[in-house]
């Protein structure tokens, strides 16, 4: 697609999705050279498109591959037929599926009660009772929630910013929070950077996961500074790596959050700006004076929101997450650039990536947790049992809520692409074909009747875009309702499939 | 700051590099790392009754004295008898003491986490297991089955490596329509020629565990019961029959918080039957092989109010093989209330990185980048 044809669509949803924001529309892409598109790194093998496939059927085919979970049976047909509905409908997320197995309210305090954590405090590594029920609940949440919810990129969104602000549920009682620090992010995933962050922060999640909980000033004996959120919030969640701050300013950083602690409140972890515990001497990071009090710690935060250091660390993340493993300078720049001219609204970000994806897009290697969700949907599927593809994903090391480190699971496919990974991914397939992955398919696993080639090339572009000679040839003997389970079988275990 | 992007390996070698090279894979030295996940309680396994804090902290729990020297360690200290059946390698079974993370951190996924990638006391560390950066050490990277594990999921001491992991017991094969998809050459750096070539080397790698996998009843028995006896049994025929340098094993259920006496007695008999099986098993592979036990801290040296004992922090390893020295190796700090850790916990003070760098050096020739070495005299 060229330029000159995005502009009225992207002019169409800027209007009819920026109206909540105080912040103009992106500036119209048509207004950059044509020359800033990144180069593709790599010439690909040729890959003939089938020529049953319209334009608009492609298009489809790459929004749902690219910016949802996967699409289901007969999804691309239908959304070819209203690309502009498709588009809107990315950004406009129905609310998730119920899952039954947790209570309504997924507050701390209400998970608290229904989960009571059994004394010893100690985490363990078996018979937890109800701290490890509830631990199974969020992970089966989170399986049914991706399996079945409605295709739109807000879901991928939360998962984004949730690694990027990752914490660890199995440490001490971060899990009772979990549900509660998703929603927060989900909530802000197309609102304002500075408030996420901000969010973030002062959650109890966060505070447990990164120390800040027991960060107080120092005194005679006893507990101190604990510079952990500090450097990770300037590292991880902020400026970045290698950006000019110094290990004093990790220091005045920590310092200047000292005191956001956590007390209990009917035994729930709730957070506090305790006083007794600021430091309330003088501290200074990157150049700038900070007063003593909580308002010191709400304007460092809105200070590194609004630095160009955290704006070019977003534009790279996301175009890493969403676009190419190896993002072009242009593309880093330009998604950088939006959310700069937005003051950190994320909105106009995401239009900006939205906007030019079929130009700036390579494919990527499918992560652990997009291939096994895609192919569950692709077969539309219920989840029946969710711990099957817990189990799966956990052997494939990318199971829910489960990564120990704070940099959160990988955004680049070629860190997952392994011979080990391609062995479980496998057996994954033939687990699905035979009933023992916990899902209830659609009947004949949604796969249409394939009267003749073209239909059947046709329907596995659908899914997995441009096909190689190899895949293609795989699939060719493979016509009518009689060879449907086979021809499953060849797409989802194919190079292609593997792929977003 | 340590992080990094991992590196990953090009093209497969394909073809005709499943049998080791003759005279030369058959001869290389292995590693057999095994991990007793959940924290062993060292201070009940192997009891320094010898130290008059012991029965103090220990008025339950504690192991006697022994009563003829069939469980006698030397130096103050005995085995556990369930462990009784380690005693017949006590010519070349080293325990050293007082091992451990150098910072102390009391949660199993955090500790075990460090430890897997070699680090310090940071879960931001190394991204590679300290066994990818070992094998990297050997040549082996590039090696099919150079490194193995052995269960269901890659362990964090192989992330960012080739391995794969095997699991015991019979498998099917893959379907022919997903072989005949992967079949042919690839070459090229697109993306789906890089999956197709991994999506080979998956298949034909697997094709072979899967015929190895398949353990024989024969040999069953010895082995003993669970999951570690079948895993020992298949790690060995790996050994005996491909050119695999390192290994990588699980043994859980080491938590034991209430009722630990019935816990330590069983895990006690099924890790020494296993391993002793396995040590006979080898044959004459088995001056190849080093075995390195760890876990990732010790635990309290009080008993607390359910039988059991709570997360502590100075642990035990220990090394098997022909080369090793037996006995008990490390500085002891002994268990009066000064010597605690914290007030609590056996203190560490042999770096756990120490240990495996020895074995890393001494007997598999390959030291490993940044680990800290010590006089240990084991190997």
């Amino acid at each position: 697609m060229n330029v000159v044809n995005q502009a009225p669509w992207l002019a169409a949803l800027a209007l009819a999705l920026a109206c909540g924001s105080a912040e103009p529309a992106p500036a119209a892409p048509s207004a950059e050279p044509a020359s800033t598109a990144a180069p593709s790194a790599e010439p690909e093998a040729p890959r003939e498109s089938v020529e049953a496939a319209s334009s608009e059927r492609r298009a489809a085919s790459q929004l749902l591959r690219r910016f949802t979970w996967g699409a289901r049976p007969a999804e691309v047909e239908r959304a070819a037929a209203d690309l502009e509905a498709l588009r809107r409908g990315l950004l406009e997320p129905a609310p998730p599926p119920a899952y039954e197995g947790l209570p309504a309210d997924q507050s701390a305090g209400s998970l608290l009660r229904a989960f009571p954590p059994t004394p010893p405090r100690e985490e363990r590594m078996d018979a937890q009772g109800d701290q490890r029920d509830l631990l199974r609940h969020l992970e089966r949440q989170f399986i049914v929630r991706a399996i079945e919810g409605e295709g739109n990129v807000v879901d991928l969104l939360t998962d984004f910013w949730f690694n990027h602000f990752n914490v660890f549920a199995s440490k001490r009682r971060i899990r009772y929070a979990l549900p509660d620090y998703e929603a927060r992010i989900r909530e802000l995933s197309l609102g304002s950077f500075g408030a996420m962050l901000r969010s973030v922060a002062a959650h109890p999640a966060m505070l447990e996961y990164l120390d800040n909980a027991s960060s107080v000033r120092r005194r005679s004996g006893g507990r101190g500074l604990n510079e952990n959120y500090a450097r990770e919030l300037l590292e991880l969640h902020t400026l970045g790596e290698g950006t000019g701050y110094t290990q004093q300013d990790v220091r005045e950083t920590a310092r200047v959050f000292t005191g956001w602690n956590l007390r209990n409140v009917d035994g729930v972890p709730t957070f506090e700006f305790r006083a007794r515990a600021h430091d309330r001497g003088e501290k200074t990071v990157l150049g700038v004076r900070y007063a003593a009090g909580m308002d010191g710690g709400e304007r460092l935060l809105a200070q590194l929101a609004s630095n160009e250091h955290t704006a070019r660390r977003i534009g790279e993340r996301l175009a890493t997450r969403f676009l190419s493993d190896d993002p072009s300078d242009a593309v880093i720049a330009r998604l950088a650039r939006a959310y700069t001219e937005s003051n950190g609204e994320l909105r106009p970000v995401v239009l900006r990536l939205l906007a030019r994806f079929e130009d700036d897009a390579e494919t990527k290697f499918k992560t652990p947790l997009e291939y096994v969700v895609s192919a569950a949907r692709l077969v539309g599927a219920h989840v029946r049992d969710a711990d099957p593809i817990r189990q799966t994903l956990t052997r494939l090391r990318m199971a829910p809520y489960a990564q120990v480190v704070p940099t959160g699971y990988s955004p680049r496919g070629d860190d997952w692409l392994s011979t080990a990974g391609m062995v479980e991914r496998f057996g994954f397939v033939e687990r699905l074909l035979a009933g023992e992955a916990g899902l209830e398919p659609a009947e004949s696993f949604g796969v249409p009747v394939g009267e003749s080639v073209a239909a059947v090339l046709a329907w596995a572009e659908d899914h997995a875009g441009p096909l190689s000679a190899e895949t293609r040839e795989a699939l060719t003997p493979l016509v009518g309702p009689g060879r449907r389970v086979e021809r499953l079988r060849v797409l989802l275990s194919s190079p292609e499939f593997m792929q977003r | 700051m340590k992080r990094r992007t991992m590196v990953r390996t090009g093209a497969l070698a394909l073809g005709g590099a499943l049998l080791p090279a003759p005279g030369r894979a058959q001869d290389a030295p292995v590693l057999v790392s095994l991990f007793l996940r959940g924290a062993m309680d060292t201070l009940g396994v192997i009891a320094p009754h010898a130290d008059r804090n012991y029965r103090r902290l220990r008025p339950q729990l504690g192991v006697p004295a022994p009563a003829s020297n069939d469980l006698d360690l030397g130096e103050g200290f005995a085995l556990h008898p369930a462990f009784q059946p380690l005693m017949a390698h006590r010519a070349h079974l080293a325990f050293v003491l007082a091992t451990g993370l150098p910072v102390a951190n009391r949660s199993h996924f955090a500790a075990q986490y460090v430890m897997e990638h070699g680090g310090e006391s940071s879960v931001n560390t190394e991204e590679e297991g300290w066994l990818t950066r070992l094998v990297r050490s050997l040549g082996a990277d590039d090696a099919d089955l150079g490194a193995v594990a052995i269960g269901s999921a890659l362990p964090d001491s192989l992330a960012g490596s080739r391995a794969l992991a095997a699991r015991p017991g019979r498998a099917e094969a893959a379907e022919p329509s997903v072989r005949a998809l992967y079949d042919g050459t690839s070459t090229g750096e697109s993306l789906t020629a890089r999956i197709r070539r991994q999506g080979q080397g998956a298949l034909r790698l697997q094709e072979r565990l899967r015929q190895l996998a398949a353990l024989d009843r024969d040999s069953r028995e010895a082995f003993g019961r669970g999951g570690l006896a079948r895993d020992l049994q298949l790690a060995s025929r790996l050994i005996s029959s491909t050119g695999v340098r390192v290994l990588a094993l699980s043994h859980g259920g080491w938590d034991t918080h209430r009722g630990q006496a019935r816990t330590l007695q069983a895990r006690g008999r099924e890790l020494s039957q296993a391993l002793t099986a396995f040590w006979s098993s080898l044959g004459d592979h088995r001056r190849r092989v080093a075995v390195v036990v760890q876990s990732e801290f010790g635990r309290t040296a009080a008993v607390n109010g359910t039988g059991g004992t709570d997360h502590g922090y100075g642990s035990s390893m220990w090394v098997l093989g022909d080369g090793v020295r037996g006995g008990i190796h490390g500085d002891w700090p002994g268990l009066s209330e000064r010597a605690l850790f914290e007030g609590r916990d056996l203190r560490v003070t042999n770096d756990y990185r120490a240990v495996l760098q020895a074995v890393a050096t001494s007997h598999l020739r390959a030291p490993i980048e940044g680990f800290p070495s010590a006089e240990l005299g084991i190997l």
